[in-house]
């Protein structure tokens, strides 16, 4: 009896050893293996032009655009 | 703490430990992440690795370690997990491979880099470890020089591959880019090995302080002898009906030439030791000669097949040739404590004349409440009792029809255990209540 619970447990063991490798490898493929902070930044690099505000500019335009031709967003104008 | 908790316990430490190395790889500075096949062929590699790396620690015999499981089944899990280690470790490079063709040519010892070189001599080592291992017997290879060569074997592969992960990948793919990580790596290995020091030099100094004498060399019907030891300085050893111990004879206890033997004696009489003992190989064929006075060391008790572990109203003990020898144990200790549970005990063999411990068996029955049934493959003329192997159909016949809660011991040659774990089945006994001793530690 008790080699076949061992029998059992070995399967388990290696199979959860697999996954976490598996698990590992596919965070590292899709570099989410990152500090908190840089997390943060990651997500603005990706960030798409907003679809429903016309002349908006996606995050990676956005920081190589001209300062001045950026759009400015004013809530006061927009009131007027 | 009760024994399943431990188990758990160490099977979940277990699997940190061989998951560490991921771990260590996902803290920052890390290498840019890389295609999902080659971070995983990367994980398997180093699970792999730590995997043999904590093979040293299991068969090390730390008492804590296989207390709750016995050893036989840690040295179940350290074969069946070796394999499961090797083929981490061959797929490692194969789906680096595949991946790309171009390397290899890392293959060729003198094409590749000093990395690959190191990888490669690991795998090798291992890959021949394993086939000694799986083929001691085939290619004629004795106990002794297979135990030196399978250690030598297992330290070599560890060394190489910890040179090859210490030398592997290019600036900015190395896994262990900083110095702590290379330090922990590096000691993680060192700390493994050192089990074998425990294992070979101070086991051995503390076997030291208690050593016992050969008193008496009884040949038994058979192939079969009782070897008597008797503690010198020291009150002996105590352990459970059903245990075995590593015996090493000779004047010192640092040799690497030891053996497992279970104990028949009563666990009851702690100063006065008994092995029943088959001659199967060259070290049992020559215990015979075996000078009486002759110093003995004992490394245990060991297992965890024991009555003692597993309280019953009653037992049933199938034993198949030497396999009597835990049963033996057993019957003594219930007879030393006036134990009155009933227990049938169903013993095979070939034959009469080799069915060892039958006179001291019958002797037993005045004191137990004890029912012996003799099953011979080859009985002589006249034989009234039990014939052939035992079957679904004679284990119908003389199993006890009372209700208890009995628990059934088997011990023999595997093939009878197995014939013997699905006949009961078969009959309706739960598996739970069918308790073998896998003895093929080697």
């Amino acid at each position: 009896m008790r080699n076949l619970y061992a029998y059992r447990a070995t399967y388990l063991i290696a199979a959860l050893i697999v996954a976490a490798a598996a698990l590992f490898a596919w965070l590292r493929s899709q570099e989410r293996v990152v500090a908190p902070e840089e997390a943060g930044y990651e997500r603005l690099y990706e960030m798409p032009a907003h679809p429903l505000w016309p002349g908006s500019l996606s995050s990676t335009q956005l920081l190589s655009a001209d300062p001045k031709r950026v759009p400015s967003i004013s809530t006061t104008s927009q009131r007027h | 703490m009760n024994r399943f908790m431990a188990g758990t316990l160490w099977i979940l430490l277990y699997l940190v430990v061989v998951l560490a190395p991921l771990f260590l790889m996902m803290i920052r500075p890390t290498p840019p992440g890389r295609s999902f096949w080659v971070e995983f062929s990367i994980a398997l590699g180093f699970v792999g690795l730590t995997q043999i790396a904590v093979q040293f620690l299991l068969i090390a015999r730390y008492r804590r370690i296989t207390v709750p499981y016995g050893i036989d089944i840690i040295v179940q899990y350290h074969r069946q997990i070796a394999m499961m280690a090797l083929v981490l470790l061959l797929a490692h490079p194969a789906i680096l491979m595949i991946y790309n063709p171009e390397l290899l040519k890392l293959l060729n010892p003198l094409g590749g880099t000093w990395a690959s070189r190191f990888g490669l001599a690991s795998t090798v080592a291992l890959v021949l470890l394993v086939v000694l291992s799986l083929y001691r017997q085939q290619l004629g290879l004795n106990y002794e020089r297979w135990r030196l060569t399978h250690t030598l074997l297992g330290i070599a592969a560890l060394v190489f591959a910890h040179a090859h992960v210490s030398l592997a990948g290019e600036y900015p793919y190395k896994y262990l880019n900083t110095v702590w990580k290379q330090v922990f790596w590096k000691v993680f290995g060192a700390v493994m090995i050192s089990s074998l020091v425990y294992l070979r030099l101070i086991k051995p100094a503390l076997q030291k302080r208690k050593r016992y004498r050969v008193t008496e060399v009884k040949e038994e019907r058979g192939d079969n002898l009782t070897l008597v030891l008797k503690p010198v300085g020291h009150p002996g050893l105590r352990f459970a009906p059903g245990q075995f111990a590593w015996l090493k004879l000779g004047p010192t206890p640092y040799t690497i030439a030891e053996h497992p033997f279970s104990f028949s004696s009563s666990a009851e009489t702690q100063g006065r030791l008994e092995f029943g003992i088959k001659a199967l190989g060259d070290f049992t064929r020559s215990l015979k000669n075996v000078p009486v006075g002759t110093d003995a060391y004992l490394d245990g008790p060991h297992g965890a097949f024991s009555i003692d572990l597993i309280p019953a109203a009653g037992y049933v003990l199938i034993a198949g040739g030497i396999g009597i020898t835990p049963m033996l144990s057993f019957l003594k200790t219930m007879a030393d404590r006036e134990d009155v549970r009933p227990v049938l005990l169903i013993y095979g063999d070939k034959r009469w004349e080799s069915m060892a411990y039958c006179e001291e068996l019958d002797a037993l029955t005045q004191k137990l409440n004890l029912k012996i049934v003799y099953v011979l493959e080859q009985p002589p003329e006249g034989w009234h009792g039990e014939t052939g192997f035992i079957t679904e159909e004679l284990l119908a016949r003389n199993l006890p029809q009372e209700k208890i809660k009995r628990e059934f011991f088997v011990c023999g040659p595997p093939v009878m255990m197995d014939a013997v774990q699905e006949a009961l089945v078969k009959l309706g006994y739960p598996l739970e209540h069918i308790h073998t001793e896998r003895f093929s530690l080697v």
